[in-house]
């Protein structure tokens, strides 16, 4: 009799550590949610910020006024985009796609660094997903912001620590 | 005797899951507790974001510089004044921000942990009360650029001619739970580069 007390007294606090280690996890794993959330706003405001700052910039170098481009033909060739010899950093940035390829980092004191990176290619109004291999009036910015703590999904269901925020700007 | 062996370990064993079952009890509060603090800050920042963005991007809306009516009234790294019809009866109001030390109870005459933002719509009448729309700020950071992304340097400025010259602000918060002022049980970071329309 006194044997089998014993077992179930065994069994109730081994259901009851299985409860509870189930329950920890629980409780952590809600931490990390909060964590990974604040830092993808973070991220999201960080991209968000840097894309407003690159289209403040010129549509291309040669748009830059007081010049204009009468046709697509006048713009940048798409092999060509990138900052000019002498541009070395954002403050001599005068156009868009001077920003391809470009990269910073942001430091927080929650976070640690935010890297960002950016893109900056030429899409025609019929897709604006793929880049175009000629000059259009379009050009696409994608603004990817990685950092250990961010948590989004790819389009295969991958985690990855990074996040891409993507304007269209059109020439006008 | 047996009997005897058993009510103590009974009741050891009983204590035993009690003790557990409220440090439990207490974590799921903490964390409850936390989670709520966390979130609320996240709405804290999301509103003032909301807020600032209203405000800035209106910067020099119907101020008209053929009366020196300049969008700009004063700059620096934590206080930014401008004119702006914001609520869009022809005539440009002067609007200001400016980040404040909070009156904390007990903590006089001791560096606060944290900052306030306040917002003043001046539109010539008496009423101009500064109304509170941030607090928990532990970091903020107004910088300003000229039209071809330059950032100025000097502010407060000396000199007009430096204030006309911003095209773009960039404003960086971070805020914090002021709760607990030993804790930090959530915070928030946002940053945004603005360029107002009419600059």
């Amino acid at each position: 009799m006194g044997g089998s007390q014993t077992f179930m007294t065994i069994g109730a606090l081994m259901l009851l550590s299985s409860l509870i280690l189930s329950l920890n996890n629980a409780i952590l794993g809600r931490d990390l949610v909060n964590y990974e959330s604040e830092a993808t706003l973070t991220a999201i405001a960080i991209g968000q910020s840097l894309l407003e700052e690159v289209r403040t910039r010129a549509f291309d170098e040669n748009t830059v006024p007081p010049n204009r481009a009468s046709s697509p033909a006048d713009l940048t060739y798409p092999d060509y985009v990138g900052h000019e010899d002498g541009e070395e950093g954002t403050e001599d940035f005068d156009d868009i796609d001077d920003y391809d390829g470009f990269r910073r980092s942001v430091t927080t004191t929650r976070f640690g660094d935010f890297i960002q990176a950016v893109r900056v290619y030429y899409v025609r109004n019929t897709n604006l997903a793929d880049s175009s291999n000629f000059p259009t009036y379009l050009k696409r910015i994608d603004v990817e912001v990685s950092n250990s703590y961010v948590v989004s999904t790819s389009y295969v269901g991958t985690p990855i620590n990074r996040i891409t925020l993507s304007t269209v700007i059109a020439y006008r | 005797m047996n009997v005897l062996l058993d009510i103590t370990v009974s009741t050891f064993v009983a204590g035993l899951i009690i003790l557990t079952i409220v440090g439990l009890n207490g974590v799921i509060s903490d964390v409850a507790f936390q989670t709520t603090t966390s979130v609320a800050v996240q709405q804290d920042i999301s509103d003032l974001a909301r807020i600032i963005e209203f405000d800035f991007y209106k910067i020099g809306y119907s101020a008209d510089p053929a009366f020196d009516d300049l969008a700009f009234l004063y700059a620096d790294s934590a206080r930014l004044g401008f004119r702006s019809d914001i609520d869009r009866d022809s005539t440009a109001e002067r609007i200001w921000y400016s980040l404040e030390d909070p009156e904390i109870e007990g903590l006089e005459g001791e560096a606060p942990p944290y900052k306030q933002l306040y917002r003043t719509v001046d539109d010539d009448e008496d009423d101009d009360i500064p109304e509170l729309i941030g607090t928990g700020i532990v970091e903020f950071n107004l910088q300003y650029f000229n039209g071809v992304g330059v950032q100025l340097t000097g502010f407060p400025p000396t000199d007009p001619g430096t204030l006309a010259s911003i095209r773009s602000i960039r404003i960086q918060v971070k805020l914090q739970s002021v709760i607990l002022p030993d804790t930090v049980l959530g915070a928030s970071y946002w940053e945004k580069y603005i360029s107002p329309k009419n600059l």
